[in-house]
């Protein structure tokens, strides 16, 4: 009898360590999941307001536009234009992304020509925001980063990711994933010292009915020089028919979009 | 008078201003001064500009831009009109895109002057800043772009009417001076210039014209274009010199626009195997029209020599290479090799080294700057030291100070020093 009872518990022991084997996600299925979530073939349409803090606390607010489209089967089909509406001094200054950020065009319209923005270029900061133009670049796919489970607890992942490329200016990125949408909640951005630099915190997500995660809500804050910009999408429309061509150097030196 | 006319202008770039902000019109407000340390001359100007950029429909758009500049001297017009057109976008086929009316065309890659960019001429400026290549006298004309696939598109430009250059009388009457003097081997000084221009018959059915062809080239941006014109700036071609027995003398000088092409080649990309490094490259070969100065000099004692020189006589190049890049701390370089300036053509054309640093403060508010120019046909510089300040986002105060070095004939030389204090607001 007591034979049996060892035998059962042998066995619930085995099949239970077989089980979590089994479910347990790597760091890179994370990644790919996150990636799923937002890989949909689709194109998008993104309205909203940004609000730039300085480090004295001042704000100022900036409307803009966003054209994005997906391709899970191949990312360097993956492409945005990210326009400012207003205030007048940033009106109309344009950003091209394309083949997943690779190549990026900026227009400034009193220059009258569109600028080829590469390499160590898309470290600087994009028209007064403290994103820098790689910063807006691509998503965290484990092509791009060596990543690794750190911990885990009911609601969330988290992810070291260390860049593959040497010509960055982060040693390493902590991401907090939700567990449920799989979506990042927070990413905190560490400098070449391993210093703390950044933060990204994703405030407010809207599911889709495909499954996929819009963004709506988020904070990108600079800890070095105290700023902040804020992003709340106003509307977002999916499925937006665009034409072949729309993603292009001649889209962004358009009047309007 | 002049502090009238100052608070008459900053009265109507505050009023005007003010309209501006009510209605859909977006624009600038600027006031400028500068010190020259050579000859103690003090300049100064406000300038507003305006603009207003409607939909007239879906595919029509309507741009004006308008500058009411005041400036204590050389202003080319208190009142510019920088661009007025109507532009079609895929209005007359999905793949064509157009404008028409007054326009300011820029090509060309280069971050500083580029040799391809020919079709506007340009106001008088002796400044070396960013600001003073971008500043330019409109053209009347059609500029019409076919996208013919994804990756490239064919531009044509149709100008049938003919504008030059802007140099005040005085500038154009010094250099002339010089020239003549060196050519006919008199005293430039005591020279009083006479000059009669004849523009060219450039009209409907004899336009300036142009194409240019964009695209890509591997993973490189290039465009190629041909420009069928007349060079900007009038050259002589017949000159008659009168000299008397103290030393003084009397030109007339005959000028004209020689007929030019100008085939263009520009490039920007990365540099493979050194990363983050962007380089932007723009080639001009000019093919000008042969065209020569014939040079009469009647001497005091009744005597006259002939004397032909040579303006124009072979193709010649002018050229502009650099790199940018931005390190680590934000500190930004941009060096660029240049093979002629914009007031250079033909045999005068020489090699220059641009260099621009950047060294943004943390919070971006600050930004010190390094312009520096050299000569590197007689070693002669201008360096230019200064900061841009962002007390606002649509706020922006410069102070800079320029020196410069080497002989006071030599090409940057003759400069002198200066210190440049400029407030913009943006609205």
């Amino acid at each position: 009898m007591k034979k049996n009872i060892l035998r059962i518990v042998l066995c619930a022991v085995l099949c239970l360590v077989t089980y979590w084997s089994a479910f347990a996600l790597t760091a890179d299925e994370i990644l790919d999941k996150i990636e799923a979530k937002r890989s949909i073939n689709t194109t998008q349409k993104s309205i909203g307001k940004m609000t730039l803090t300085d480090e004295k606390g001042k704000q100022e607010i900036r409307d803009l536009v966003m054209y994005s489209v997906d391709d899970s089967e191949n990312t360097q089909n993956r492409a945005f234009i990210f326009r400012f509406l207003s205030p007048a001094e940033v009106k109309n200054v344009t950003m091209l992304s394309l083949k997943d950020g690779e190549e990026i065009y900026l227009y400034m319209p009193a220059f009258k020509k569109v600028r080829r923005i590469a390499g160590s270029s898309k470290k600087e900061k994009f028209a007064g925001t403290n994103f820098s133009f790689g910063d807006f670049g691509g998503g965290y796919t484990k092509d791009d980063y060596e990543s690794s489970l750190v911990s885990e607890d009911e609601q969330t992942y988290v992810l070291d990711l260390k860049p593959n490329d040497t010509d960055t200016d982060y040693s390493k990125l902590t991401m907090t994933v939700d567990k449920e949408k799989f979506y990042f909640k927070k990413i905190e951005f560490f400098d070449l010292e391993g210093n703390p630099w950044k933060v990204l915190d994703i405030q407010e997500v809207k599911e889709e009915t495909d499954g996929s995660i819009t963004i709506m809500k988020l904070t990108f804050t600079d800890l070095k020089d105290n700023t902040k910009s804020f992003l709340q999408m106003e509307s977002v429309e999916k499925g937006v028919n665009l034409a072949k061509d729309f993603f292009s150097v001649r889209t962004i030196q358009r009047p309007q979009l | 008078m002049n502090a009238t006319k100052s608070f008459l202008t900053v009265v109507l770039v505050l009023v005007l201003s003010s309209i501006a902000l009510a209605a859909d019109i977006y624009g600038e407000a600027r006031g400028y001064t500068s010190y020259s340390f050579a000859d103690g001359d003090l300049d100064y100007g406000t300038s507003l500009r305006l603009k207003y950029n409607p939909s007239l429909s879906d595919k029509y758009y309507l741009f004006a831009d308008l500058t009411l500049k005041y400036q204590d001297e050389n202003n080319f017009s208190p009142v510019r009109l920088n661009e007025l057109y109507v532009q079609g976008i895929g209005a007359i086929s999905e793949d064509i895109d157009f404008k028409i009316g007054y326009l300011h065309l820029t090509w060309g890659a280069s971050d500083a002057f580029s040799p391809v960019d020919n079709v506007n001429p340009r106001p008088f400026n002796q400044s070396i800043s960013g600001d003073v290549f971008d500043d330019k006298i409109p053209i009347l004309g059609l500029d019409v772009e076919w996208y013919m696939n994804p990756t490239w598109s064919l531009e044509f430009v149709y100008q049938p009417e003919f504008r030059s250059n802007f140099t005040p009388d005085y500038v154009e009457k010094l250099l002339l001076g010089y020239q003549l003097a060196a050519a006919a081997k008199i005293n430039p000084s005591p020279m009083d210039i006479q000059i009669s221009k004849i523009e060219p018959d450039v009209s409907f059915t004899n336009p300036i014209w142009g194409l240019r062809a964009r695209g890509k080239v591997g993973s490189v941006d290039a465009a190629f274009s041909f420009l069928k014109g007349y060079y900007l700036s009038a050259y002589p071609y017949n000159t008659d010199i009168t000299t008397w027995d103290d030393g003084s003398s009397l030109a007339d000088v005959e000028m004209g626009y020689p007929e030019r092409s100008v085939l263009g080649m520009e490039f920007q990309g990365e540099i493979p195997g050194i990363a983050g490094v962007t380089f932007r490259a723009d080639f001009a070969l000019f093919m000008p029209q042969k065209w020569t100065n014939h040079i009469t000099t009647h001497q005091p004692d009744g005597t006259t020599s002939f004397t032909m020189v040579d303006v124009f006589d072979e193709l010649y190049w002018k050229v502009s290479v650099g790199a940018d890049y931005t390190a680590g701390d934000k500190t930004y370089y941009n060096l660029i090799y240049m093979l002629g300036n914009p007031y250079e053509e033909g045999n005068n054309v020489s090699p220059y080294l641009f260099l621009r640093l950047e060294k943004p403060s943390p919070n971006d508010k600050w930004k010190p700057f390094l312009n520096s120019i050299l000569s590197l046909e007689d070693g002669s510089m201008i360096n230019i030291i200064g900061t841009d300040y962002k007390p606002k986002d649509n706020w922006l105060v410069s102070l800079s100070y320029s020196i410069s070095s080497g002989a006071p004939t030599s090409k940057l030389g003759m400069t002198g020093d200066s210190i440049s204090f400029s407030v913009k607001y943006v609205f």
